[in-house]
């Protein structure tokens, strides 16, 4: 039989971890949910622990790469057969969720990307973010061999195979584009469907134009030395 | 050109660097693996204060009239290169330590289950 394993990586999230949780029963109620909360000092894992969802706890704050890293060594521990990312910040609806679990299923593929970008979909984004991708689209088309059009989208869908490479492989601070050039450097297959994604509802996002040139250099850094690490 | 100010200030330097160096290996404030670079650094300084014309040599072959800037030159490359090793270092240790931190939390929440049994 199936099991899904939702994994949502969660730091500081007190104002939206309650909506996400009942977002992802309301919409995905067969799946199991591991919250995996980084090091958080407010009353995310408490609120969490609070309506019977499993959390596990980083000792300190270690990023978003180690926290869905720890949700991939948790799914492959305990045998689930295939993984949903949905982040603790209310981005991602729920209900969309199902969707790419089936298109796992359906076109056998390892790894399925909720993409913001390919319909109208409601999600536009700043023109710098806008811009970002598509220079990440033009790098990864280029080292990748596929076209990906949203990179950073971290509403995924991951295979058991997905799973198990990504437990034992080191992901940065920008665990989604990076996975993209190792997985597929494994010979995993990997699809995009669009989705709607919601503008963030709570708390500011982290980036601004000065940190988004910082991100795209260590971005592209991260995409260009995992292909060429993989190809040793 | 007299540079015996530059030998003599280049002589106390390193053997400060080494006294150093040993001192802090004594006190276990670093571990004697990572003092053996700091030891050779301090090796060659004390060689070039007292082999000058080394210096001038190497300076000449790199096209270089003036000896002393060789040797800022050298020391610059060498500086370089000990902070890329210092990354990898820094790196490796990174990785490692949330290798920990998350066999650390997933046992934590095995200890936990268990105990709910």
């Amino acid at each position: 039989m199936k099991t899904t394993l939702i994994i949502v990586p969660a730091y500081q999230e007190e104002l939206n971890i309650l909506r996400v949780l009942e977002d992802i029963r309301t919409h995905i109620p067969q799946a199991d949910i591991l919250v995996v909360n980084d090091g958080s000092t407010d009353q995310t894992a408490h609120l969490a622990r609070g309506v019977g969802v499993r959390v596990i706890d980083h000792p300190y704050n270690m990023g978003i790469g180690a926290s869905v890293q720890t949700g991939f060594k948790y799914a492959y521990e305990h045998d689930y057969s295939e993984a949903l990312q949905i982040d603790g910040d209310y981005q991602h609806p729920a209900q969309e969720g199902p969707r790419l679990l089936q298109a796992l299923s359906e076109e056998k593929a390892d790894l399925v990307i909720g993409s913001r970008f390919i319909k109208q979909t409601g999600y536009r984004g700043s023109w710098l973010r806008r811009t970002g991708n598509r220079l990440f689209q033009w790098v990864n088309a280029l080292v990748v061999g596929q076209k990906i059009v949203d990179n950073t989208s971290g509403f995924r869908a991951y295979s058991r195979r997905a799973i198990e490479l990504l437990s034992q492989t080191y992901l940065g601070d920008y665990p989604e584009p990076e996975s993209i050039g190792y997985l597929k450097s494994q010979g995993c297959s990997i699809i995009e469907i669009p989705v709607q994604m919601r503008s963030r509802p709570e708390g500011a996002s982290s980036i601004t134009p000065l940190r988004s040139v910082y991100y795209m250099v260590r971005v592209l850094t991260s995409i260009i030395s995992f292909n060429q690490h993989s190809r040793r | 050109m007299n540079f015996l100010l530059l030998k003599i200030s280049t002589f106390f330097l390193s053997v400060f660097l080494l006294v150093w160096i040993f001192s802090l290996v004594r006190r276990r404030l670093l571990i004697e693996e990572y003092s053996f670079l700091w030891i050779c650094i301090a090796a060659i300084f004390l060689v070039l204060s007292f082999f000058h014309p080394i210096m001038d040599k190497v300076a000449h072959w790199l096209g270089i009239d003036y000896g002393p800037s060789a040797l800022f030159l050298f020391f610059n490359v060498v500086t370089l290169f000990i902070l890329i090793h210092v990354s990898i270092q820094l790196s490796d240790y990174k990785s490692k330590k949330r290798i920990l931190a998350q066999e650390i939390a997933l046992l934590r929440d095995k200890v936990e289950e268990l105990s709910l049994r």
